[in-house]
This record gives C-alpha cells, sequence and structure tokens, in this order.
C-alpha cells in the first residue's frame, strides 16, 4: 500500500509540490523565527557569555546583568582566598551618555574590566587589541554599532559624561539586547567615565580552578557574602534572558509567527492532500471494492503525508542552513540549536499526519459501490 | 450436486433519497454452484449491478438472507464484510477501473498487498497472473500504453488475485469494441473454468450471451422465472436479448 500511496502522490506532482511548499514553509518559519529569537534573547546574556568569568558577584536584587547598582569593592577580600577560586576581579557595567560630532547623544554602557588579568576583555577585535585599552582615557567601539556615535575612527576623542575618551580599538559582535552600544575599557577608565565612586564598583567576576564544582563554588561565595546576590555565568545569563522575556512579551510574538506559520503549512499540507483525495476518489472507491479496509486506506494517506514531511524536512533543513549561514549576522543573529531543528522536524512530521484526517474522512465516506456504477 | 456457492432468499433492498424510496431488489431468490458462469442480464434499472453488489458484499440487503460460499452474510459487521470481500471474491469493472499512476504488475499487486502478500512474492505472482492472461509482456507497461483489452486482462488478473472462489464482473465488454470484448470474455470463461471459479457477469452484451452457462433476466427488481432453471440457454440468451434490446441503454 505504501508503494500504491507514493506512485499515486508523484502522479500528483502540483498537489506534491504545493504540500512541500507548505512543509518547507513551515520549516523555515520555525527554524529561522525560532532562530532569530533565541539569537536576539542570546544578546540579552552577551556579557556573561563571553567575558570569560564562572561565577558572578551582584548587589543584592539583580534582575539583569545590564543594570547594575554598585557594590564595595573591599568586599572582593572575602572571596579572594576560598578554594576553588583562582582569580576574581571587580568588573564596571555603566550608564554613559556620549556626545556625538553632530551635536546630539547617544546612550553608551561602558564596559570596565581589571587591566592585571584582563578578565572580562576577552572579545574579538577587528581593530588594535585588549592591550591598547590600557592606556589612558581609551575605549574601543564596536565596529557594527559605530553608526550610532557618528563613525569614529581609531584615534578620535569620545567625550561620555562629558569626559575626554579616546577611541583606540574596535571589537565586533559586542552587541547587546538594547541598542545601547557598548564601551569596553579598563576599570579606572570606566570608574571616571561613569562617575563611580571610588571603592566601588557593579560586580566581582570570578575565575574559578579546572574542575571547580560552579554551584558549589557560588554557594561557597554566597555564604562569604551573604548581602550580595551569587550567580553562576550561566545562572546569570538566564536571569537577564528572562527580564527581556517578562518584560518585552518578545517570547510571545516570535511564538504567535511561528504557530502562524505551522498552520499555515498545515493548511498548505491538508489541502494538497484532501485536492489529491478528491482526484482520486474514484482510486479509493476501488480499493474499498476490492477488500482494502479502513487501515489500509490510512496507511495510504498517511504514508503520502510522511513522504511529504520527509522530503519537505530535507530541503526545509537545507534552505535553513542556508538562511543562516548567508543571513545570520551580529545584528540579527539566528542561533539555531539542535533541539530547535529537531523540533521543526518534529512538529512538520505532526502537521502532516494532523493533515491527513480531513481527506482521511472524505475517503472513509466514499460509497464503492460507485464503482460498479458505471 | 455441489452445494451452491451463492444462495439468496427472498433478498430486497431499496434506495432511499429523503423520503423518496425506490424499491430495487424486489425479492431475489438464487442459487448459483462451484463453477459455474451465469450472466444477469435484464434492462437498465432492473436491479442488475445492484444484485452484483449486494453479492460481492459492498452493499447490504434489506431484507432476505444471503449466503456465499456458505457464508451468511446477514449480520456480518462492516469490517467483516470488507475482509470476507478482500479473501473471496474478485471484482472485474466495467471501466476497469486500474490505477493509472501504476504498472501493470503494480496494479495486481495491490490486491495482493491488501491480503498482506506484499514485496518480491507478491511481485511474483503478479507477474504470473499477468503471464495467465496473456500480458507477461505487458507487464511493466503503464496503463495508458495499453489497449482497452489489455486494461481488461489486466483487471481479470487484479480479480483472481488472491485466488477468490468468485468472480463478479460488471459490464465487463462494455468498453471494449465487439471482437476485443468477445475475447476479454472468453478470457474470464475460459480461466475462471480451468481455475473452478465461480462467475456472476452483469450484461447486456447480447453476443457474449452464449459463453454463459445460465442466463437470468432481471426485470424490476426480480428474476424472470422463465430463465431461472435454464443451462447452456440459448432459449433464456434469446429472451434476454429482447429485453435488454428493449431497454438497454
Amino acid at each position: 500500500m505504501v508503494s500504491f500511496a507514493l506512485k499515486t502522490l508523484h502522479s500528483d506532482r502540483g498537489k506534491l509540490l504545493i504540500a512541500l511548499a507548505g512543509i518547507v514553509f513551515s520549516l523555515i518559519l520555525v527554524n529561522v523565527q525560532g532562530g532569530l529569537y533565541f539569537g536576539l534573547i542570546r544578546k540579552a546574556s552577551l556579557l556573561t557569555d563571553h567575558c570569560g568569568a564562572d561565577v558572578w558577584v551582584a548587589h543584592r536584587f539583580v534582575e539583569n546583568a545590564d543594570f547594575a547598582h554598585d557594590i564595595p569593592e573591599i568586599r572582593l577580600n572575602r572571596i579572594r582566598g576560598l578554594p576553588g577560586v583562582k582569580e576574581a576581579e571587580p568588573y564596571i557595567v555603566g550608564k554613559g551618555m556620549a556626545t556625538l560630532p553632530s551635536g546630539g547623544y547617544e546612550d553608551v554602557w561602558v564596559i570596565g574590566f581589571d587591566p592585571k588579568t584582563m578578565l572580562g576583555a576577552g572579545w574579538h577585535f577587528a581593530e588594535g587589541s585588549q592591550s591598547d585599552l590600557l592606556r589612558p582615557d581609551a575605549v574601543s567601539v564596536d565596529v557594527l554599532d559605530a553608526h550610532k556615535l557618528g563613525f569614529p575612527q581609531t584615534g578620535d576623542v569620545l567625550e561620555v559624561n562629558r569626559r575626554r575618551a579616546r577611541v583606540v580599538a574596535k571589537t565586533r559582535g559586542m552587541l547587546g539586547f538594547v541598542t545601547t552600544p557598548y564601551l569596553l575599557t579598563t576599570i579606572d577608565t570606566a570608574r571616571r567615565l561613569c562617575g563611580t565612586p571610588d571603592g566601588y564598583c557593579s560586580y566581582f567576576l570570578v575565575r574559578a580552578e579546572p574542575d571547580t564544582d560552579l554551584q558549589q563554588l557560588s554557594a561557597a561565595i554566597g555564604k562569604q557574602l551573604p548581602e550580595m546576590d551569587v550567580y553562576t555565568s550561566d545562572g546569570l545569563g538566564k536571569l537577564s534572558q528572562e527580564y527581556w522575556l517578562g518584560r518585552t512579551g518578545i517570547g510571545i510574538s516570535f511564538g504567535a509567527s511561528t504557530l502562524l506559520g505551522l498552520f499555515v503549512g498545515l493548511l498548505m499540507v491538508a489541502q494538497s492532500l484532501y485536492a489529491s483525495a478528491l482526484d482520486h476518489l474514484t482510486d479509493y472507491a476501488t480499493l474499498k471494492a476490492i477488500g482494502a479496509d479502513g487501515r489500509q486506506l490510512a496507511i495510504v494517506v498517511v504514508s503520502q503525508a510522511l513522504l511529504i514531511a520527509l522530503v519537505g524536512s530535507v530541503i526545509g533543513v537545507a534552505l535553513v542552513l542556508l538562511i543562516q549561514l548567508y543571513f545570520s549576522s551580529a545584528i540579527a543573529p539566528i542561533e539555531i540549536p539542535t533541539q530547535l531543528l529537531g523540533g521543526g522536524i518534529v512538529l512538520v512530521f505532526g502537521i502532516s499526519v494532523v493533515a491527513t484526517l480531513l481527506p482521511l474522512l472524505r475517503i472513509r465516506s466514499v460509497d464503492p459501490a460507485i464503482v460498479l456504477q458505471g | 450436486m455441489a452445494s451452491p456457492v451463492i444462495q439468496t432468499d427472498g433478498v430486497k433492498l431499496s434506495y432511499r433519497s429523503g423520503s423518496v424510496v425506490t424499491p430495487v431488489l424486489r425479492g431475489i431468490d438464487l442459487e448459483v454452484s462451484q463453477g459455474e458462469c451465469v450472466f444477469l442480464v435484464g434492462p437498465s434499472g432492473s436491479g442488475k449491478t445492484t444484485l452484483l453488489s449486494v453479492l460481492g458484499c459492498v452493499l447490504t440487503a434489506d431484507e432476505g438472507r444471503v449466503s456465499i460460499l456458505g457464508q451468511d452474510l446477514t449480520g456480518l459487521r462492516t469490517q467483516e464484510l470488507v475482509r470476507f470481500r478482500r479473501e473471496q471474491i474478485g471484482f472485474v469493472f466495467q471501466r476497469f477501473h486500474l490505477f493509472t499512476a501504476l504498472r501493470a504488475w503494480e496494479n495486481v499487486r495491490v490486491a495482493f498487498d491488501l491480503l498482506g502478500i506484499a514485496g518480491c512474492k507478491g511481485k511474483q505472482k503478479s507477474l504470473e497472473l499477468l503471464d495467465m492472461v496473456g500480458l507477461a509482456d505487458r507487464a511493466y507497461h503503464r496503463i495508458s500504453q495499453l489497449s482497452m483489452g489489455q486494461r481488461q486482462r489486466v483487471a481479470l488478473a487484479r480479480a483472481l488475485a488472491g485466488d477468490p472462489h468468485l468472480i463478479l464482473a460488471d459490464e465487463p465488454t462494455a468498453a471494449l469494441d465487439g471482437e476485443t470484448g468477445q475475447s476479454a470474455m472468453r478470457i474470464l470463461k475460459d480461466l475462471c473454468g480451468r481455475l473452478n471459479k465461480t462467475v456472476v457477469v452483469v450484461t447486456h452484451d447480447n453476443r457474449i450471451f452464449s459463453m454463459a452457462d445460465r442466463t437470468l433476466t432481471l426485470v424490476d427488481g426480480r428474476i424472470d422465472q422463465g430463465t431461472m432453471s435454464q443451462s447452456s440457454n440459448h432459449a433464456g440468451g434469446n429472451k434476454a436479448s429482447e429485453l435488454v434490446g428493449s431497454g438497454a441503454a
């Protein structure tokens, strides 16, 4: 029956193509929308994902890595001697207002790392390097955010909170969830530009010894600093993502459009299978007349649906990967985890099977006697 | 005498459309023996195809008893009727109703598939049946590449798949020209005779009446009693010819 199903479907190339288009469309929409969503939400954890720390110590009730509050740096000494702590350094995430050459203004995040260990400075540089940032007043801008700051060149002077800074390097891909550009610098320059009081910083970054259990280390640090919040890097990243998810409803927006895509795909497959069933009603009546039962007829239609899903998935996955290859960028990253790709394929197989319900109902109602009536 | 393959007692059936009830079969009493080739003739609307559908378990009688191969069909559930039809009855349709997307041998294999005989075994048996109907050299042709007569032989091969005891043919020569029709009918008759199949043929084609062992004439949903007991029946055939000639479409 499977052979009958596949050959019958193959003979209906027009409908086959429409159904395939539905599956491919669904798969692309699920993966690209999902990929954009993951890429965008991943930006919310940009700092925690890239700075190279294992554990973050923050002000109580921090909600988002970008929105830091000052903590006293002196507390750092309490954790430097803990077992499993390789290094612990202060880190600043501060707000600033850059004055543009045009006379306009642009909000900026000023990120300050410790110059001795360079913990938190592990970004990809398009021009210059981390060591260039050790010079007084030195900052880097990101090449992809440069237009927001009037395309400053290396050597140009920027004014941040009416204080002088010089662009000495350019990062690539230091783009956050919000549109505010990041300036990377040392902690001293960051403190000066943001007006952070001496002896204060935004976070303590901790790098652990190899093979250290980070949860246990976090708990140990938490005991030493009960007035502060302690997170693993992943934990604070997740908290930051959840902050934006909760505040913006972005998940609902992406989810709704993805569901819509699935629904359209479902309709296209169902319509194609239904039209094919209508075209072949006499064939189905013949099958019934010569003894096909409901299960055997279902095998025919479900086999067709599964073939559509299989071929559509292969084409769809190939197109998804091509789209990711050519269209994913630091500004609009398309991150497609294997689970998303696999889940998308499972979904299209699911909708293909659901799409057989209508044609199956129609076929079920066909009277085999029609083939005995001339 | 061998026990009858087909036995019906007082079979009645009406078609309903809303409140309109149209009686089609008004009490059919019939017996057909093993290996017999019986023709059902009569004017259009006399109930021939409806009777064939009842004998083929496609329609269920409103009243009366239908027994095929000793199995009383009365009271069988739909699923049981479908299985009985699949295993015991082969159909040859007026318009062949072959699957145009498939090759000749694949059309036959569909019937084997339904019986659970799949793969190489199903293919082998399909090719053997096509060989039996003289189409070994056309087995891999598409249906569209076959003549009408060849298509009818493919349909016959499909009907014989699974070795059913009863073959029901609905106007098997209607879509064929005179010579091809007679040739196709001769193949059906000879093959079923050799295989000891019981055959019931609904036909208007008086050129093939002579091939029947017995010809029964239906008039207004009843079998004309004058034709009931005739075998090798030129008289019955002639009477049927008159009826067909006067009323057939």
